[in-house]
């Protein structure tokens, strides 16, 4: 947990958090389009709910890790959101401690636990 | 859906609201679009189901962690290190968010519970949405008839002025002209002071003519009410004096439909019974005058210098109590001025004022409009209510078969750790969630219901408008399921408190710790809902009872589904001298007959039953009743024309009918029924050739016919005594000439459904004058069945709740019996295996029913003879304490008792000895 020096900021993101920074990291996306990609890519393992999605969304964006951006000519339902370079950074560094979180599940045998289940 | 996503987004913080609302309904949108097209409807409901309950969960999490203090986020993303470490949880503490958090717990815990049973669940739902919806369905209308205030400002301060005859025992005699001429002009304690008087006026001119109902006034009617007019303006003193020209007030309803809700009304003319009227005002559209549905409003007109002579208490007074007067002061203010009107227009001869005593009578306003109606609607609130207890009888039961179940977990939970008060409030939290559940369905059944009930006519329910769910309502729903939930979670909360857990603990929730206590609270329960059910069932059978006596009241007339009737009114402006509508009469009677189908067709003033009747006197020129003179005798007198009595399948006992010659020479001479004729002399043909009048003032008549009965005051009252003169009288009760404008209409037909001749009678109306219009088109039959409305719908609500008893009481003893033996299978067991045969284990189990059933019959027909008092007045034909009535019901609800106890008798005897040992 020590590792965490290069940003101001305390614990980890949400999963969820880290998936909607992940996912615009790719490209500029509106919200539904985020959470088809998260759905997509973890194959509808993780299924996410309107609410919770902008509850996420806000706060991001109040913590200056994404931002509006208006491509759609500020069509209100569908607002485009980008990746603000703080939330690269935070995705970035949150990427390595996740990344770190599977290799010790890896080194523990959980998924051949689980495969064998 | 996404109107109720849209509904959820304001559960959520504004500021939230705001930035996200549209997008997340949109996104919503969007994926429902997706998921209909790729998974189609059950794929829809999974999703909704979803996020309708992830909407509730962000929603309470952006309530509760959203905006912290400092502008910040509550969470990781602006966390500084250091921080308040780790978990999820913010720091209990005793504040209102940890107590929020606590509840938001027992929630969780609820719905994961009931969830793992919702067979349960849903009994429990589907029986509290039935007692509740019941109660609030009737509490609507309660509350909408008898409890509201009438929509009036001040409405406190309006009286109805009656006055009093303690010698005829009557205290709700209305106002001659003379007395409210007398009281308005002279009276000290009222504000407002104002007569009306209900009627009916033709309107021709524009489109069809239309017959509509309508309310005479005078300008302190409306002025008492506080009521203003939406366009124009209200009645004046003027306008009620003789010669001014007449005028009209539009309700709002009228002015729509009519006029296209023409603003520039005011001021133009419209012909009301062929005179032209110009309108004045326009009402506002959430007006309702004194329950009366009425199209428009005209002045009533009195002359002070030309007062009638007859003694008709023809105008209804409605006024308002001056500031800081009693209505007891008030009443002697008026009582003051009797003397008064007596001199000033000599309308009763002094004498009779002393013999008569008459009093004032106030009477508050909202009693006079609701008067009989409470008697009923408070017997069917108490019937919901009963439905109601057995409905939290039963879920009381079923809570505590729960609780027995359920032993185990509790007592492991006490184990951990679980203070009692704990886990008082889970059960509590889980009650009020199904509660809540229930609730939302009963209202949704109440509203269902609610609309029903309104097409009830204004006597059995009167201020329909005013009726409906609102803000009270819901308070009243909430109050009653919040009582309901406390009452019957008491039960399971009372049976942990009182059981000790170590030994539930310890054998695994089996065996002895069934104890006897527990199944008697059980069997007290089933008690209950048996004699409650059976209190309703007695109240049911007593409406049947009632029901079919007045089915069996000859109601005078025969075969009467193949009569048609329809009014009709000859207006003054159209029709001024008595030759030209005495000859449309007789035209309109002539085509109509010529009708194919049409075999008999005649006129009445006033139809039996109808309530239009007058009171009158009879007096017999050769007949001394009482101590001096001409005897005198109480009933009605009917105007009547062409064959009425064939039309209506009244009998002619005696003599002959009315003829159009009669009327035309104006032949002194009418018809009496049997009743009338046997009071005066005895015998029917005895009755012919004598000579009756109403008033010492009036000629004598000679009696040509004698026909038989009617019930004129509706089928519970005896039949009155009634004179059927022809439709145009001379020297009749202080008129020269008296004339009926308005006539109902009787057209006999051979058809099973009268109605076939409805056009081409039109058309005959329609070729004497296409100017008269028709109304209240209908058949004799409908007036019975008008007339037995009230008693049909207690019926009807009575059985219902009966029902609705019946079945949950049923449930009830299946459930305590099921229960109670399937604990004892291992006694059985043994009884079996020591030689017990099937009959005598079966006899046990059929025991333990009959005591309940006994016990509940027993207890109930004490509650009935007790309850059944409120019906004295709604039943007809039988006692309340009908024997005959209480037997069946006792024998229905005793034998159901049986059934319910059969089918576990059954199942016990299938239980294995071997196997029941073993366990």
């Amino acid at each position: 947990m020590g590792r965490r020096t290069s940003t101001d900021e305390g614990s980890t993101l949400t999963p969820l958090m880290f998936q909607i920074l992940v996912a615009l990291s790719e490209s500029d996306r509106h919200g539904y389009a985020i959470l088809q990609q998260i759905e997509e890519r973890t194959q509808g393992a993780f299924r996410v709910g309107a609410g919770t999605l902008y509850r996420a969304i806000k706060q991001l964006v109040d913590a200056g890790l994404m931002a509006e951006v208006d491509a759609d000519g500020g069509h209100r339902q569908r607002r485009n959101y980008r990746l603000t370079d703080a939330g690269r950074d935070r995705a970035a560094v949150d990427a390595r401690v996740f990344r770190e979180i599977a290799a010790w599940a890896d080194e523990a045998r959980l998924g051949e636990t689980e495969a064998g289940s | 859906m996404n109107r109720v996503a849209g509904l959820l987004i304001l559960l959520f913080p504004p500021a939230f609201r705001l930035r996200y609302g549209s997008e997340v309904v949109g996104l919503l949108r969007d994926r429902a679009a997706d998921v209909r097209r790729r998974e189609g409807i059950p794929g829809m409901v999974r999703m909704w189901s979803f996020e309708i309950s992830d909407l509730l969960r962000a929603a309470y999490a952006e309530r509760r962690f959203g905006r912290r203090a400092g502008g910040g986020q509550d969470n990781r993303v602006t966390r500084r290190p250091g921080g308040a470490a780790g978990g999820v949880e913010p720091p209990r503490r005793r504040s209102v968010g940890g107590m929020m958090d606590e509840l938001a717990r027992d929630l969780r815990h609820a719905r994961r519970t009931l969830a793992r049973a919702p067979g349960f669940a849903a009994v429990v739902i589907i029986t509290l949405a039935l007692g509740i919806g019941a109660t609030t369905a009737i509490f609507t209308v309660v509350d909408g008839v008898l409890l509201k205030p009438l929509p009036y400002p001040d409405a406190d301060d309006l009286f109805a002025v009656y006055h009093r005859v303690p010698p005829l025992g009557a205290d709700t005699v209305n106002h001659t002209s003379s007395t409210f001429l007398t009281y308005h002009d002279e009276n000290r304690s009222f504000e407002q002071f104002g007569a009306w008087n209900p009627t009916e006026v033709v309107v021709t001119g524009r489109d069809e003519p239309e017959r509509v109902d309508a309310v005479a006034m005078t300008e302190g009617v409306l002025r008492a009410l506080r009521a203003q007019p939406r366009l124009g303006r209200g009645f004046s003193e003027q306008d009620t004096l003789p010669g001014a020209p007449m005028v009209v007030i539009l309700t709002h309803g009228y002015w729509a439909r009519r006029f296209g809700a023409d603003e520039g009304i005011v001021g133009r003319d419209i012909r009301i019974e062929g005179q032209a009227a110009e309108v004045v005002g326009v009402m506002p559209p959430d007006f309702v005058f004194l329950g009366e549905a009425s199209s428009l409003y005209v002045p009533l007109h009195f002359d002070r210098n030309a007062m009638p002579t007859v003694l008709s208490f023809d105008y209804r007074v409605v006024a308002r109590l001056a500031p800081g007067t009693t209505p007891e002061a008030a009443a002697a203010d008026l009582e003051r001025l009797i003397p008064m009107s007596v001199e000033r227009y000599a309308w009763l001869p002094a004498e009779q004022v002393q013999e008569w005593q008459l009093g004032i009578n106030l009477r508050p306003l909202k009693e006079s409009v609701v008067q009989d109606s409470g008697a009923v609607l408070w017997i069917l609130q108490g019937t919901v209510g009963l439905v109601l207890l057995i409905a939290c009888a039963n879920v009381a039961n079923l809570l505590l078969v729960r609780a027995e179940g359920r032993r185990r977990e509790i007592a492991l939970r006490t184990a951990i750790g679980a203070s009692r008060g704990r886990l008082t409030r889970q059960f509590l939290v889980e009650s009020g969630v199904l509660t809540a559940l229930g609730a939302l369905a009963g209202l949704a059944l109440a509203y269902a219901a609610v609309p029903t009930m309104l097409r009830l006519p204004p006597a059995v329910l009167p201020r329909a408008g005013e009726i409906g769910v609102d803000a009270r309502v819901l308070l009243f729903t909430l109050l009653i399921s919040a009582v309901a939930a406390v009452v019957f979670s008491l039960f399971p909360i009372a049976y942990y408190g009182a059981s000790d857990l170590v030994p539930a603990l310890k054998e695994g929730g089996h065996g002895a710790g069934s104890g006897r206590r527990r199944h008697r609270v059980r069997g007290a329960l089933a008690v209950a809902e048996v004699a409650l059910a059976l209190v309703l069932l007695v109240g049911a059978g007593l409406m049947i009872r009632s029901f079919q006596a007045l089915r069996d009241v000859d109601p005078g007339f025969s075969d009467p589904g193949r009569a048609m009737i329809f009014r009709l009114a000859l207006p003054a402006g159209d029709y001024p001298d008595e030759d030209r509508a005495l000859a449309a009469y007789e035209a309109v009677i002539a085509r109509i007959a010529e009708v194919p189908g049409v075999t008999h067709v005649g006129a009445i003033s006033g139809l039996t039953m109808e309530g239009r009747s007058n009171q009158n006197s009879f007096m017999a020129q050769d007949v001394a009743l009482g101590d001096e003179g001409e005897g005198v005798l109480r009933g009605a007198y009917k105007a009547m024309a062409g064959d009425y009595f064939g039309a209506a399948g009244i009998p002619l006992i005696a003599g002959r009918s009315i003829t159009w010659d009669d009327i035309r020479e104006r032949r002194r001479g009418g018809l009496v029924t049997e009743t009338l004729a046997r009071e005066f002399w005895g015998e029917p043909s005895a009755a012919l050739g004598k000579q009756i009048r109403h008033s010492g003032d009036d000629p004598w008549r000679e009696v040509i016919g004698v026909v038989g009965d009617v019930r004129d005051g509706g089928l519970r009252s005896a039949p009155r005594s009634v004179a059927f003169w022809p439709v145009i009288v001379e020297d009749f009760l202080g008129f020269d000439v008296w004339l009926r404008r308005d006539m109902a209409f009787v057209v006999r037909t051979d058809r099973a459904n009268p109605f076939d001749v409805l056009p081409q009678v039109r058309d005959a109306v329609g070729s004497v004058d296409p100017n008269l219009p028709l109304a209240d088109i209908g058949t004799l039959d409908r007036v019975v069945a008008r007339n037995m409305a009230s008693t049909s719908f207690i019926l009807t609500m009575l059985l219902l709740a009966a029902g609705v008893a019946l079945v949950l009481g049923t449930i009830g003893i299946y459930g305590v019996i099921s229960y109670v033996f399937s604990q004892r299978t291992r006694e059985i067991g043994i009884r079996v295996a020591l030689g017990a045969t099937t009959g005598d284990v079966r006899g046990m189990v059929l025991r333990q029913g009959a005591l309940i059933g006994g016990l509940g019959v027993s207890i109930g027909v004490g509650a009935a003879s007790g309850l059944a008092r409120f019906l004295t007045a709604q039943v007809y034909g039988v006692g309340t304490m009908d024997p005959a009535t209480y037997l069946g019901a006792s024998l229905a609800v005793g034998g159901v008792a049986l059934l319910a106890s059969y089918v576990p008798a059954l199942r016990t005897t299938a239980v294995d000895p071997l196997d029941a040992l073993r366990r």
